[in-house]
């Protein structure tokens, strides 16, 4: 029986920019459970990575605001912890690990140093013993010679290497949930298969819950259970990994799905890609976010948002349309 | 942490700087005795004293430093040796330190009264000097004086006749020549550095033969080329009459006395006198340090041997001086010296004409030169105005100037409308038009703030030989000095000209006259074109020495109180000034006479006579404009007692602490 | 790291030669008779006293024999006794400066570094730690009064400052007086019951044990120091505010917070060591170039220092003092400048020294 450990409901974030009020986020919702992993998937500046950072309150508060929602972590909501109750549950409850390693990790303090910070924040532990533990972390994933490696820094790392130590440090103190914000974009594809198989390997051994974001159906599609994807600051369709990639019934999965190049694809064959751009929303969305671009349009689109709707079991999706015929549903 | 620790650094630095302000500003009780009276009168006087920061204008009424003379001004001496100094500062050091056989009666440049001496005698013919020498005196080291230390000190003064110094005046009373160098080559025609050994004890010989101490008789013999009527003007000068302790001098490595290698110790650098910077003198006061661009301390005689009412003239000082300590401290900028007047920490400070108005709310007391002196306010400025100086600004003409290889001074060096030739200023006629066509009184009224008198020629005013109760012939005539330029040879009036005048950059006094009198040449004609060019001083001295600048607005200060100190330098074809006007000979020759003439008789009317036809000649002829003598001023503490104005004095305020006092 | 240090001093020689050799040249566009003026007072009085003192200071041989004779020394004709030459450990004497131009660089350093030491740990704790300040609640009230006051001192000419602080706080208050000590200080100081050790007032007093002199010393230096730093305060400040700003966009902030970190430690610990390595080097410098003196604040405040002696020197056309200067000027520099490249080196580990 699967345990609810993260429970959003409704969250809603804005910018306040020169240009005008960011939407960025617009009635999110979603749940984690204990153990699993779950895949967000979106273009840039759909709102995935604002998602998580607002879930765990680290939007720089002007601009941003958390306008609405709540995310219930362990019956608790977060959003109305204070600071210095959040910061016990950022880095010790729940992680995060982001994007590029080269500029992530703080270039003129020790990995060591960097490693030990979380631990000797959240545990009672002493210095030697936090070292002593850093050491098992780099070993865990797979840096040779970590004892003398601690007093290394960053730039004597390769980028991979330090992907992995930024797992190192967010897994320090066994948190529950591990959000990992596109950590392999900026990899190599070769370098991006180990780190894969690294987490997989990680979430075996300590059993912690991942959120991973990515862009990039391909890699997500070996490692989670669930899938979300996101468009216009909203979820627009969520179903199990192998339901989505056989059966997505969005437009935009759609397209996302046939962009991918595929290595049993037809050669010369033409990638499809999507028309337009995504948006920015300087108000919240009254049409669907998706309608400027989708060749299933129809009027009603363009006159209210679609709601997330179950169409098949834990399959849900957000649109008027049926693609299987083309009309309204 | 770290920024933590500087930042609390940092603020316990600011912390005490703020905490130490608050500290009394003023001097520890341990001084000596005379503090406590002086801050009682100073109380009857200004009760608002004793909280000088709450009032904005209030006067610092307090006296510090009651047993020091704080004397601020910008400027050092070169160096403390008096024969080697040919400046006021280091002289004006020089008249507290050392004495001569004669000093200025009080304020009176004309009459003398006996220091080292106790008399003297001049034989019929005038140039013999006979002084006896006091006994009794020390040296600030501990020798004592006797005749042969003064004929030593003069000896070696003439000996030493350092390149560009004053000696060209002391030799040319001994022996009619302006150098040593000249007095040993004679007749010969060999350069100094080829004589012989033999030329040269010659030449030391007839040095010491020059002046000759007589021990046992207790006198000293001066035997001058001809008859000298100014030689007690120029014995107040150090470079001449500043006498040192022989033995000390010699055990200190300076000259031994001896002719045998005298030229050791000829013409040598600023710096390696033994004088440099060390002094031994017998005045009533002794050197205490010298910090080159600081400050010069000076120290009481405490063994000083004038005794206690025996005074150096009647009612003047005598014993121990009274003020104890002196300080004569460099301080370049005016708005600082202006600021420590304010705040009570200086006596004196050097205002130069341009910021004297910015002093004048603040005159407490003005006195006049004779010393007549009117409360004006409750101002702290104890201010002596209308002070004339024994100072005279000409502009001079180069008669033959050098146009070769170009002269953007002169312009083309054609007479074509866009220059001048090289013997411009030779006809008489277009220098007596520049004469007239000067603003005598705009300079006076804007450069010298109406602090100025127009000159009369070469000789200043109340000297023997000016003209008393005559004007000067120029003014201000725009009609006489066309009429002047239509009379010269060359057709100057329809051609026009061009050329530049020269002023040392940051004299602005020199700059004013220059515009002064481009003013009123380009008004009178508009083909006349005057350029005026500010430079440095480096480069106004190579054009002068090349012969380039057709006009030179310069100035003199009079070494010693005589006419001859004033016709010489300006006419005489080997004065200072005279050897580059480049008058042609005739003219040269006739002025020449005149001046030797004047130096030559004894009789005073006699020499009234040449020297008030050598200054209208001067004006007729016109080698120069005659342009001003400055009137100057000088401001004192209130507190500072005793002072009178000697114009002759190196430095007016400074030169004779002994004689002034510090109290309410 | 020790080869590298050795290196760049290897270098030093060459660059002091280079830079006088350039003054040298820049003095062979004066005439002979224009370098004269030094050793007249006023228009000379003798007829060929100009040409006698070009001959005697060698002022028109060729500059390159000049050069020469100021690197090995001159023999004096008369008493046979070699004097000058750098090479021999003489910078010669100074005629602006009135003693050796050695001694003058002996006696007014002190002063020089009393007043730039003092004026740097102020200058550079206040900007810094007001940077950092500033960086941390951009666009908020302190910032832009800090920014104001940055423009402020930035922009006043050090003169007028220098000359309205002397007038009120000096004259009108009688707070903070010029120069370097009292008079009554002074005497104490220059006479034998007062032990010299590094010149420098405010420390001496304190080893002397005399706390009042320490005071005085303390209370003469206020002004210049506000004077002179100002200018270099505004400077570092927006140094500072600009490398903050910079590294809080950083992404490793972001991990910082993201591990629970408190904000004043994530600032503390994790902006600020980024952001002060740009601050050390321009700190560095400027506290360097204190050290070649500030000719304004001395002549302001009557100040004893290097500054105005260079100024003189120049303006007096001293050739021998301002060699003499040059080659102190490019020792601290390029010294400074190693310095400051290895505690660069020291600070950013990404930098690597060889």
């Amino acid at each position: 029986m699967q345990k609810k450990i993260l429970d959003v409901k409704g969250l809603e974030t804005r910018f306040r920019t020169d240009e005008g009020v960011v939407h960025a986020i617009n009635g999110v919702s979603f749940e984690v459970n204990e153990g699993e992993t779950v895949g967000i998937v979106g273009e840039s500046g759909c709102g995935k990575s604002v998602t998580m950072l607002s879930v765990l309150r680290l939007i720089p508060m002007p601009p941003g605001v958390i306008s609405a929602g709540s995310a219930e972590f362990y019956e608790q909501d977060l959003l109305k912890l204070s600071e210095k109750e959040m910061q016990s549950v950022r880095g010790a409850q729940i992680a995060m690990i982001f994007q590029d390693p080269m500029t992530s990790l703080n270039p003129v303090l020790t990995i060591g140093k960097q490693l030990t910070e979380p631990m000797l924040l959240h545990l009672s532990i002493s210095e030697e013993e936090a070292d002593r533990r850093a050491v098992e972390l780099l070993e865990m994933v797979g840096i040779s010679e970590a004892e003398g490696r601690l007093k290394d820094y960053p730039h004597q790392f390769s980028g991979g290497m330090r992907q992995r130590v930024m797992i190192a440090m967010a897994l320090s103190c066994n948190p529950k949930v591990l959000i990992a914000d596109e950590p392999t974009t900026a990899l190599d594809v070769t370098i991006q298969a180990q780190f894969v198989d690294l987490v997989k390997r990680l979430q075996a051994d300590l059993g912690m819950a991942i959120i991973w974001i990515t862009h990039d159906l391909g890699v997500i599609a070996g490692l989670a259970q669930r899938m979300m994807v996101m468009y216009g600051g909203l979820f627009i369709e969520e179903a199990d990994v192998k339901e989505l990639y056989a059966n997505p019934q969005h437009p935009y999965t759609v397209g996302l799905l046939g962009s991918l190049p595929r290595l049993d694809g037809k050669h010369a064959e033409r990638l499809v890609s999507i028309d337009g751009l995504p948006p920015v929303l300087y108000a919240p969305p009254t049409s669907c976010p998706f309608a400027p671009r989708c060749e299933f349009v129809v009027e009603k689109c363009l006159e209210e948002n679609p709601a997330l709707e179950e169409v098949a079991p834990n399959h849900k999706v957000a649109c008027w349309v049926d693609i299987a015929t083309g009309r309204m549903k | 942490m770290r920024s933590k620790l500087l930042f609390a650094f940092s603020l316990l630095i600011v912390a005490s700087m703020v905490l130490s302000a608050c500290a009394p500003a003023s001097t520890p009780v341990a001084d000596d005795a005379e503090a406590p009276a002086a801050e009682e009168t100073v109380a009857e006087e200004a009760p608002a004293a004793e909280e000088p920061a709450e009032e904005a204008s209030a006067p610092a009424l307090d006296m510090k430093n009651p047993d020091t003379y704080v004397f601020v001004t910008f400027g050092e001496p070169q160096t403390l040796d008096p024969a080697w100094t040919y400046e006021t500062t280091g002289a004006a050091q020089q008249n507290n330190i050392y004495e001569g056989m004669v000093w200025f009666n009080r304020e009176d440049t004309g009459s003398f009264v006996p220091v080292l001496s106790t008399g003297w005698e001049i034989n019929e013919t005038g140039d013999i000097w006979t002084f006896d020498i006091r006994e009794g005196v020390t040296f600030h080291e501990g020798g004592t004086l006797e005749p042969h230390d003064v004929a030593y000190s003069v000896q070696r003064a003439l000996l030493q006749d350092r390149l560009d110094g004053p000696h060209w005046m002391t030799l040319e009373a001994f022996f009619g020549l302006y150098s040593v160098e000249d007095l040993a080559i004679g007749d010969s025609e060999k350069e100094f550095s080829d004589l012989s050994d033999a030329e040269l004890v010659a030449a030391c010989e007839k040095v010491k033969s020059a002046v000759v101490a007589d021990d046992e008789a207790g006198t000293v013999t001066y035997n001058l080329a001809t008859a000298t009527p100014w030689f007690l003007a120029m014995l107040t000068n150090n470079f001449l009459a500043a006498t040192y302790d022989m033995e000390w001098m010699v055990e200190q490595g300076a000259w031994d006395g001896s002719c045998d290698n005298w030229v050791q110790w000829h013409d040598p650098e600023q710096e390696n006198t033994v004088l440099f910077n060390v002094a031994n003198g017998t005045g009533p006061y002794i050197l205490d340090h010298w910090t080159p661009g600081e400050e010069i301390a000076l120290v009481a005689n405490e063994n000083y041997w004038r005794a206690e009412g025996d005074p150096i003239w009647e009612g003047g000082p005598s014993g121990i001086a009274s003020i104890k300590n002196v300080v004569w401290k460099i301080v370049d900028e005016w708005g600082t010296r202006q600021a420590m007047f304010e705040a009570g920490d200086a006596d004196f400070i050097a205002v130069p004409s341009q910021y004297r108005p910015q002093l004048e709310p603040d005159y407490g007391v003005i006195c006049d030169e004779a010393g007549n002196c009117e409360d004006a306010s409750d101002g702290y400025i104890q201010a002596w105005t209308d002070l004339p100086s024994l100072a005279m600004t000409p502009a001079q003409f180069n008669q033959s100037i050098n146009v070769e290889g170009g002269n953007p001074f002169a312009g083309s060096g054609e007479l074509d409308g866009n220059g001048i030739p090289a013997e411009f200023f030779r006809d008489v006629h277009i220098r007596r038009a520049f004469s007239y066509c000067f603003d005598y009184e705009a300079m006076i009224s804007d450069a010298l703030n109406g602090e100025g008198i127009q000159s009369q020629g070469p000789i200043i005013a109340g000297m023997l030989g000016y003209r008393e109760g005559e004007d000067p012939i120029y003014s201000y005539d725009p009609a006489k000095c066309e009429e002047e330029f239509k009379l010269a040879d060359s057709d100057v009036w329809e051609t026009g000209f061009y050329l530049q005048i020269a002023y040392n950059t940051g004299n602005d006094t020199r700059r004013l006259s220059s515009e002064i009198l481009k003013a009123g040449l380009e008004a009178v004609n508009p083909n006349f074109s005057v350029q005026v060019v500010g430079m440095p001083f480096a480069v106004l001295l190579n054009a002068r020495r090349a012969g380039k600048l057709p006009i030179y607005v310069g100035g003199w200060l009079e070494d010693f109180h005589d006419p001859h100190n004033w016709a010489h330098p300006f006419l005489h074809s080997q004065g200072a000034y005279g050897r580059v006007v480049n008058m042609e000979e005739g003219l040269a020759a006739e002025f020449d006479a005149l001046v030797e003439e004047g130096a030559a008789l004894t009789d005073t009317e006699e020499r009234r006579a040449v020297y008030e036809e050598i200054q209208l000649k001067a004006q007729e002829d016109a080698p120069m404009i005659w342009l001003y003598q400055p009137v100057g001023r000088r401001h004192f503490q209130h507190w500072i007692k005793d002072y009178y104005y000697n114009p002759a004095y190196p430095n007016a305020a400074y030169s004779y602490i002994y004689a002034l006092s510090k109290g309410e | 790291m020790l080869t590298y240090i050795i290196r760049r001093l290897f270098i030093l020689p060459l660059i002091l030669i280079g830079v006088t050799m350039l003054v040298f040249a820049m003095l062979s566009m004066l005439t002979p008779y224009e370098r004269a003026s030094l050793y007249v007072s006023d228009i000379p009085k003798r007829q060929g006293a100009i040409e006698d003192i070009v001959k005697k200071y060698g002022l028109d041989d060729p500059i390159h024999i000049q050069y020469w004779r100021w690197m090995v020394g001159q023999k004096d004709e008369v008493t046979g006794e070699i004097d000058g030459g750098i090479l021999r450990g003489d910078m010669g004497f100074s005629t602006v400066g009135h003693m050796p131009v050695a001694e003058v660089i002996k006696h007014r350093l002190p002063a020089t570094a009393e007043l730039a030491l003092l004026s740097a740990i102020p200058l550079i704790g206040l900007s810094v730690w007001m940077g950092i300040k500033s960086a941390v609640h951009h666009n908020k009230l302190p910032d832009q009064i800090l920014r104001v006051l940055a423009i402020i001192g930035w922009s006043v000419p050090t003169f007028v400052l220098g000359l309205l602080l002397l007038m009120f706080f000096y004259a009108k208050l009688d707070w903070f007086p010029p120069e370097r000590l009292s008079l009554w200080a002074s005497q104490i100081v220059q006479s034998g019951e007062f032990t010299r050790y590094t010149q420098m007032n405010t420390i001496d007093s304190l080893l002397n044990l005399r706390f009042d002199i320490f005071l005085d010393a303390l209370r003469h230096l206020v002004l210049p120091v506000i004077t002179l730093s100002i200018i270099s305060w505004a400077f570092l400040l927006r140094v500072t505010r600009s490398s903050m700003l910079d590294t809080l966009r950083q992404d490793y902030m972001t991990t910082a917070r993201a591990k629970g970190l408190n904000e004043r430690r994530v600032i503390k610990g994790h902006a600020v060591p980024n952001a002060l390595i740009p601050v050390i080097t321009v700190g560095g410098m400027t506290l360097i170039g204190l050290f070649n003196g500030v000719v304004i604040t001395e002549t302001i405040f009557n100040y004893p220092g290097l500054g105005k002696f260079m100024a003189a020197s120049a303006a007096m056309l001293d050739v021998v003092s301002v060699l003499g200067m040059t080659l102190f000027s490019s020792f601290v520099l390029v010294f400074g400048n190693l310095i400051v490249d290895v505690l660069y080196g020291i600070v950013d580990p990404r930098i690597r020294l060889d």
